[in-house]
């Protein structure tokens, strides 16, 4: 992965942020990324730490005693570099092209029919990709983020038969038929008189 | 700055043995003969899959907010893993359940005591506990009155979906049933309509004595019909009639829909609401007068026949009916307007005759808890132009703004009132929405 390109993006984005306020988010192998600060705000859990730390710091200002603008680092010891890039990729352009909100239950497999195309492209990933993904996003709290990648694998649910959801995930049936059959009668939810 | 780790991540409650489903507080159970299994949490033999690191941060909850019934149906079949998040408490799919009348061809049910004993048959009560609390019921308009079959008794060994406080018995999904109620009520043979229309309530009343929320757009019901809801679920918040054959409408009706105390919401967009005659005082103290000296008779002949213990439940022609109440009789007092077209008694009638205005604003003098009211396009029956918008008239139009005035509580109306009288009731209620 290609570290760099991303950090110049972040960092590019960073310039022309209105705000200019830029926040360095520190993935779990020390790589650095500087994003607006509107940009990191849509984590609740940077924003949440960046409250703590405005708490921590009322009495300074933001610049340090040599005049240097003041950086505030916030490290994501769970977040891969490459996860994390994505994360960034997908904040920006949310600012630029907030997303639909997504139809519960989902009308369709396909994502491009329930999200606009920018947000389907951006979920077409390999699978380990797409579940750290929603780690991530599960764990930075970034609600739309997190809404669209559950979606994108609930997609990959929908009109499968029980052994096509096991294919797709190369999960392994656990039940014994009778295990099985017990679930299937509570499963009824629907009674037909 | 350092990140507390239980900040970061939190475990699904695992659910607990015995799955979803509450202490059971319904005496009938007890009685079973045949125990049926709780839903069963399932060890977790296999964490191999990649879903498994999703499941421990609560994601795969998430992910199955987007599946319809079905797709979770068949996801709880993939593994002990799928099953166990398929039962968390927090996704919607858990909380509801279908009911399908008549949709078994002609081994459906369709009479009430069908429906009654095929719930206690196959012990539905027990489908709907815990968090199945919203049913959804279609085919009720298969539905043909018994009433003569239900007999204290009979009622004493239902068994109620007490666990059900939202029920959802719209036609909005079958087109045919659809097009047959939007047609003109007088379409309609009289027989069944009365027919329906009380065989609808009274169904309710007895499978789901715990509502909170109703939605019954496009279902026919009359004031009857109404009361035997309204008079069990006293619970009521809401209440869906949107595009209804409301008839017959009278001060019955507010009577019993007064047992509502907690009624906050009620949307009646589209529907026709026919109100029926009002009768005179003078016509109505002789109509009390004239039931108090046939109750007299009455009880003159069971004392004289020696059996003070008949239940006449089969008796619901105009001068009421005895109603029992989860076990316990209520005597309701309803007088059905067929009484007004048998009755050979005719003087006073026409004086008070379709009094919609009078009607209409005493809705709102009767239900002072309403807060969200939505009466688009809701017609009246007029004499002279028959179904009518309400707010196509001035009359209608000065019904509606006194409809306004007299609720206390209201804060969201949606009607025909004019852009005018909107304005001006805003200047007056500045807290309501008008829509």
């Amino acid at each position: 992965m290609d570290v760099e390109d991303s950090k110049e993006t972040a960092a590019s984005t960073a310039d022309t942020s209105s705000s200019g306020v830029t926040i360095q988010l520190i993935s779990k192998e020390g790589d650095k990324f500087p994003v607006p600060i509107t940009v990191s705000n849509m984590s609740e859990l940077v924003k949440s730490m960046m409250d703590d730390k405005d708490d921590d710091d009322d009495d300074d200002d933001d610049e340090d005693d040599d005049g240097k603008e003041k950086i505030t680092e916030i490290p994501l010891p769970n977040v891969k570099s490459e996860v994390l890039k994505k994360v960034i990729e997908f904040c920006e352009h949310h600012l630029a092209e907030p997303m639909t909100e997504i139809e519960k239950p989902l009308k369709s497999q396909n994502m491009a029919d329930v999200v606009q195309k920018w947000y389907a492209d951006f979920v077409d990933l390999e699978q380990v990709l797409l579940f750290e993904l929603i780690l991530a996003a599960n764990y930075m709290d970034i609600k739309p983020l997190l809404d669209l990648t559950c979606a994108t694998v609930a997609s990959m649910i929908k009109g499968k038969t029980p052994d096509e959801i096991r294919a797709t995930f190369n999960i392994t049936n656990d039940f014994s038929p009778e295990e099985e059959a017990q679930v299937r009668e509570e499963n009824k939810w629907c009674e037909e008189a | 700055m350092t990140i507390s780790m239980s900040r970061i991540f939190y475990m699904i409650p695992e659910p607990s043995p015995g799955g979803n489903e509450d202490d059971d507080d319904d005496d009938h159970d007890d009685d079973e003969e045949e125990e049926v299994s709780p839903p069963t949490r399932f060890g977790l033999g296999s964490r191999s899959s990649c879903l498994s690191c999703l499941r421990i941060h609560n994601c795969l909850v998430n992910i199955l907010e987007f599946l319809s019934f079905p797709d979770t149906n068949n996801f709880s079949l993939v593994s002990k893993e799928c099953y166990n998040v398929r039962c968390h408490k927090s996704l919607n799919q858990t909380r509801s359940g279908t009911i399908r009348l008549g949709s078994s061809g002609n081994g459906g049910v369709q009479s009430i005591v069908e429906l009654m004993l095929k719930v206690r048959k196959r012990k539905w009560h027990r489908r709907f506990r815990g968090n199945r609390t919203h049913l959804h019921l279609t085919g009720l308009n298969c539905l043909s009155s018994d009433i003569e079959s239900i007999d204290e008794e009979f009622i004493n060994k239902c068994y109620p979906l007490k666990h059900v406080t939202s029920l959802d018995c719209s036609m909005h999904n079958n087109d045919e049933e659809k097009e047959e109620l939007s047609s003109p009520f007088w379409l309609f043979r009289y027989e069944d309509y009365i027919n329906k229309g009380f065989a609808h309530g009274l169904a309710l009343s007895l499978l789901v004595p715990n509502l909170r929320k109703i939605d019954m757009s496009y279902l026919p019901l009359t004031s009857l019909g109404v009361a035997w809801i309204a008079e069990n679920n006293p619970k009521l918040e809401r209440i869906h009639w949107n595009r209804s054959l409301i008839w017959p409408i009278n001060h019955q009706t507010y009577d019993i829909l007064r047992a509502c105390r907690n009624l906050k919401e009620l949307h009646i967009d589209d529907a026709r609401l026919l109100f029926g005659p009002s009768l005179s005082r003078r016509r109505r103290a002789r109509r009390r007068q004239r039931r108090l000296q046939q109750q007299q008779q009455e009880e003159q002949d069971q004392d004289d026949n020696g059996n003070g213990n008949v239940n006449n439940n089969g008796n619901n022609d105009a001068d009421g009916i005895n109603h029992i109440n989860n076990g316990n009789d209520i005597d309701i007092d309803i007088d059905i307007d067929i009484d007004i077209d048998i009755d050979n008694d005719n003087d006073n009638i026409v004086e008070d005759e379709f009094d919609s205005e009078a009607l209409w604003s005493s809705l709102i003098e009767n239900i002072q808890s309403l807060v969200r009211v939505s009466c688009l396009r809701a017609r009246w029956y007029n004499e002279k132009s028959k179904f009518t918008s309400i707010g196509e008239t001035e009359e209608g139009q000065e019904s509606l703004k006194r409809f306004v005035r007299s609720a206390p509580n209201l804060r969201w109306f949606r009607s025909d009132l004019t852009n005018e009288n909107i304005k001006i009731l805003k200047k007056e209620r500045q807290n309501i929405v008008f829509c």
